[in-house]
C-alpha cells in the first residue's frame, strides 16, 4: 500500500468520528425517545454520499436541514432497515456546510463536512500565450489551473482586465453563458470578442478591437476565485501583454525550420516557428508517418513562448524517411490558421463539415 | 341516453388514459428508450418535447438526452407562481447556500405544466428540479427512461486515418424540439463557429445535420463566425421561420424549410436591438387574436415585437449602425421588467420568469399575458 492510500484511507476513517463528535454534542437537547445513535456521514470517491443513523422512531418522521436554514428541508431519499435509517441527499452533501437532523421540529443531531481533498487552494499555473508580447488582434487566452475549479457563476468575473496605459478597466472578452472549459474543468477558453475582431461587424464598427496596439494589458486574476470544492485561489495571479501591431498572415509551414534528430536515437525532432502558436492546438496538429506511411507514436513538449514544439519518439528514431503531417486547424495567436485568415469571409460552408486539410513536411533521418 | 353515451366515452377515454400511462414506452416516440444511468454529465439546456418528454442539452459530454419524465398528468393551467428568494429555496433544499449553485435553465412541461429547472453544483454536478403546487421536488439524473444522441464531429474527409482527435468542447447554447425535431444551436471552443442542427427525433441511428449561416446587417455578407445566443421558432404567413439572436442583439429571420442535411441557409436580419446586450430567451405568445414575440435580455429589458410587424418587414438590414448602442428595424416595445433571466410559457394566458429584482432578490413569478 503506499502512502498515498493510507492517507486516504485514515481521511476515511478519521471523518466519520468526527462527526460523530458533532453529534454527541447536540444530543443532550433532545429526547430521548426520539434519540438517534451511530450518527455517520459515507463518502465515496471524496463525496459525502449519505447519512446514516439508528432510531427506534418513525423513520419518516426525520427531515434534514442546513444550519442556519429555517423552513427548507433538504431533498433526498430517507430508506430503512429496521432500526437503520439512511438518508441520501439529492446531492452530496456540501463541503464546508453543516447540516441538522431534524424531528418535530427540534433539532436531535447535527454534522460537519469538511473539504474532502485536503488538496488545498487551487492555483494558476499558466496563461497561454506564454509570451507577453501579443498581436492587436490576439483571438484567444488559456489559463490552466491546477485544480477542477468552481463551476458556478461567470469566470470573467473573476478576471480583471486593465489597460495599464489608460489606467482603466475594459473589458475584452466574450461573454459566454456556457463557459468553454475543458472536461476537467481546469482549463479555461477564453475568447476576445471576435464580434469586435472581425472586421465590418457591429461590434468592431461600434466599438473596435477589444485591445490596442501599442498599449500593456494586466491580466488579474480574483483571489476570490474558487476551487470546485470552494477552496479560494487566495493570492493574486497576474499577466502584463504588450500589444503589438495585428498579425494578418496565415502561419506558413514552408517557414518553419525542422531540425531532424539522429538516427539511433531518442533525440527531439525539432520544429521551430516565427510566430508564437496556439498552445492548446499546437500538440494536437501534429502526426508522423515513416517512408511506408506508418504512423509513429510521438509525445510533446512545447517551447519557450509557444515558437517551437519537439517531438518525442517511444523508441530509437530509425534511419529513412518521415513525412510530418500537419493538421490546417493549427492556428496562431490571432486565429489565423493554416488555411484560411481569421478575419476573412468564408465561402458557405457548415464549419464543421469542412474538409480538413492537411499540409506536409518531408525529412530524412541519418 | 345521450348521459349514458357520455358515460361509456368517459370510461373508455379512462381506460385509454390509463393503458397509455402503464404502456408509455410503447409510444412511439419512446420505443428506443431504455432505463439506466444516462451519464449527463451537465444540464445547460432544457426543452420540452410531446409526452412529456424532456430533452436536456448537456454541453459536458457534447450529447442531446432525451428523458422520460413520467409526468403526465394533464393541466390546463399552471396556477399562480410566487417565490421570492428563490436561489435561497433552491440552495436550501441542496443543503447549501445561494452563491453556490446557479440556475441553468427552465422549462414548462406543456402536459401538466410543471415547471422544471437545472441547476449547477460548485463542483458542476447537475441537478433538475420539478416545481409542482408550489414545492420543489428532485428529478433524478442517474436512473431513466432516456435516449440520446451524441453532438459528434462529422469525420473529416481525407483526414488521417483513424487518428483520434481530442474531444471538442461543446457549448450548446439553445435547444428547441419543434414539428419532430430537436433543434440545436451551439459553438465549439476550437474552430470559432456557430453551429446550427437539426436532428429527427426519435433520434435515428444516422446524424442528420443541417446547418445555417448567419446573415449580419452590418457585414453584408455570410457569416458563420457569430454564436447564435437564443432561438425561437415562430410561423408567419404559414410559414416556420427560426429567429435568431446575437450578442449585440441583432434579430435574424432564416425559413425553417431550407433547413437541410448540408446546405446553407440564408437569413434576413430584422433588427438591430442594440450593442453591449445579449439576448437571453425568447417566446411568443397570442393575445386577443394576435401574436407576440418576446425576448428577454442581460442589459435591456423584455422586448415585446408584433408578429405583425416581423411579417410587414421586408428589409434587410444591411447598413452598419454608426452610433453605440442605437436600434434599426423592426417595431418593439421594452416592456418593464429588467433583468429576466429565465422566461417560459406557463399555459396559453400566462408567462413564468425568473427575475433580479432592483433589491437583489432573486424571484419566481408568473404572469398573465395580459399585462406582458
Amino acid at each position: 500500500m503506499d502512502v498515498k492510500t493510507l492517507h486516504q484511507l485514515t481521511l476515511k476513517k478519521i471523518k466519520p468520528s468526527l462527526v460523530f463528535f458533532c453529534f454527541l454534542a447536540f444530543l443532550p437537547a433532545c429526547r430521548q425517545e426520539h434519540g438517534i445513535r451511530n450518527l455517520v456521514v459515507h463518502y465515496h470517491n471524496g463525496r459525502a454520499e449519505t447519512l446514516s443513523f439508528e432510531s427506534d422512531a418513525d423513520p419518516a418522521g426525520f427531515r434534514l436541514i442546513r444550519s442556519g436554514e429555517m423552513e427548507t428541508y433538504l431533498l433526498g431519499e430517507m430508506v430503512s432497515s429496521g432500526k437503520a435509517i439512511e438518508f441520501i441527499p439529492a446531492i452530496p452533501f456540501q463541503p464546508g456546510q453543516s447540516y441538522e437532523v431534524h424531528r418535530d421540529g427540534q433539532k436531535i443531531g447535527g454534522f460537519i463536512i469538511s473539504d474532502p481533498t485536503g488538496k488545498g487552494s487551487p492555483e494558476v499555473l499558466q496563461f497561454y500565450p506564454t509570451t507577453d508580447s501579443v498581436p492587436e488582434n490576439l483571438l484567444k487566452l488559456y489559463i490552466q489551473f491546477s485544480m477542477p475549479m468552481q463551476e458556478v457563476g461567470h469566470a470573467v468575473d473573476f478576471i480583471q482586465v486593465r489597460d495599464k496605459s489608460e489606467g482603466q478597466p475594459v473589458d475584452i472578452f466574450l461573454h459566454l453563458e456556457s463557459e468553454l472549459w475543458n472536461k476537467e474543468h481546469n482549463l479555461l477558453t477564453l475568447w476576445l470578442d471576435p464580434g469586435r475582431i472581425k472586421t465590418g461587424l457591429i461590434p468592431n464598427k461600434a466599438m473596435g478591437l477589444p485591445i490596442k496596439a501599442g498599449h500593456s494589458y494586466s491580466v488579474r486574476i480574483s483571489p476570490e476565485w474558487k476551487s470546485a470544492t470552494g477552496q479560494p485561489i487566495g493570492e493574486g495571479y497576474q499577466k502584463t501583454y504588450y500589444v503589438g501591431a495585428g498579425d494578418r498572415a496565415r502561419p506558413n509551414p514552408a517557414d518553419w525550420k525542422l531540425q531532424p534528430p539522429k538516427g539511433n536515437s531518442k533525440d527531439p525532432l525539432k520544429l521551430s516557428f516565427p510566430e508564437p502558436l496556439d498552445a492548446i492546438l499546437l500538440p494536437e496538429s501534429f502526426h508522423l508517418q515513416d517512408g511506408e506511411g506508418r504512423n509513429i507514436q510521438i509525445t510533446f513538449q512545447l517551447g519557450p513562448h509557444e515558437t517551437s514544439i519537439e517531438l518525442l519518439p517511444l523508441n530509437n528514431w530509425k534511419k529513412g524517411s518521415y513525412t510530418l503531417l500537419i493538421d490546417s486547424i493549427l492556428e496562431d495567436l490571432a486565429g489565423n490558421n493554416i488555411s484560411r485568415l481569421f478575419d476573412e469571409e468564408l465561402q458557405g460552408g457548415n464549419p464543421d463539415s469542412r474538409v480538413s486539410e492537411v499540409e506536409q513536411l518531408d525529412f530524412t533521418i541519418e | 341516453m345521450m348521459k349514458k353515451l357520455l358515460f361509456g366515452l368517459a370510461i373508455s377515454s379512462l381506460l385509454l388514459l390509463s393503458l397509455s400511462a402503464t404502456t408509455s414506452n410503447t409510444s412511439p416516440l419512446k420505443k428506443d428508450f431504455i432505463t439506466s444511468d444516462p451519464g449527463i454529465a451537465s444540464v445547460d439546456q432544457l426543452a420540452f418535447g410531446p409526452e412529456g418528454i424532456l430533452f436536456i442539452g448537456d454541453s459536458e459530454t457534447a450529447t442531446v438526452f432525451a428523458i422520460d419524465t413520467k409526468d403526465l398528468e394533464s393541466n390546463a393551467a399552471g396556477g399562480e407562481i410566487s417565490i421570492e428568494g428563490f436561489d435561497g429555496k433552491i440552495a436550501a433544499s441542496l443543503g447549501t447556500t445561494a452563491d453556490q449553485i446557479a440556475i441553468t435553465d427552465m422549462a414548462v412541461n406543456p402536459v401538466s405544466k410543471a415547471v422544471y429547472f437545472s441547476v449547477k453544483m460548485m463542483d458542476g454536478t447537475p441537478v433538475l428540479l420539478k416545481l409542482k403546487d408550489g414545492a420543489l421536488e428532485n428529478v433524478s439524473l442517474k436512473d431513466l427512461s432516456y435516449s440520446k444522441i451524441e453532438l459528434a464531429d462529422p469525420v473529416a474527409v481525407g483526414a488521417v486515418d483513424h487518428r483520434e482527435r481530442p474531444l471538442r468542447i461543446w457549448a450548446i447554447s439553445d435547444m428547441q424540439f419543434h414539428n419532430g425535431k430537436v433543434l440545436v444551436s451551439g459553438l465549439s471552443n476550437k474552430e470559432f463557429g456557430s453551429t446550427f442542427r437539426s436532428i429527427p427525433f426519435p433520434f435515428a441511428d444516422t446524424q442528420d445535420y443541417a446547418s445555417l449561416e448567419i446573415w449580419h446587417a452590418a457585414h453584408g455578407e455570410y457569416e458563420t463566425h457569430a454564436p447564435i445566443k437564443t432561438f425561437d421558432v415562430i410561423q408567419l404567413d404559414s410559414k416556420d421561420y427560426i429567429m435568431a439572436s446575437y450578442t449585440c442583439t441583432p434579430l435574424v429571420l432564416f425559413p425553417l424549410d431550407e433547413l437541410k442535411d448540408g446546405t446553407h441557409t440564408k437569413g434576413r436580419t430584422v433588427a438591430e436591438l442594440g450593442a453591449g446586450n445579449s439576448p437571453i430567451d425568447m417566446i411568443s405568445y397570442e393575445k386577443e387574436g394576435k401574436k407576440y414575440f418576446l425576448m428577454s435580455n442581460s442589459n435591456r429589458p423584455v422586448m415585446r415585437i408584433k408578429y405583425e410587424n416581423i411579417a410587414g418587414f421586408q428589409e434587410s438590414l444591411t447598413t452598419p449602425v454608426t452610433e453605440f448602442a442605437t436600434t434599426e428595424g423592426v417595431a418593439y416595445d421594452n416592456l418593464p421588467f429588467p433583468y429576466v433571466l429565465q422566461l417560459d410559457n406557463l399555459d396559453p394566458e400566462n408567462v413564468v420568469y425568473v427575475q433580479r429584482t432592483a433589491e437583489g432578490d432573486l424571484v419566481l413569478k408568473s404572469r398573465t399575458v395580459k399585462w406582458m
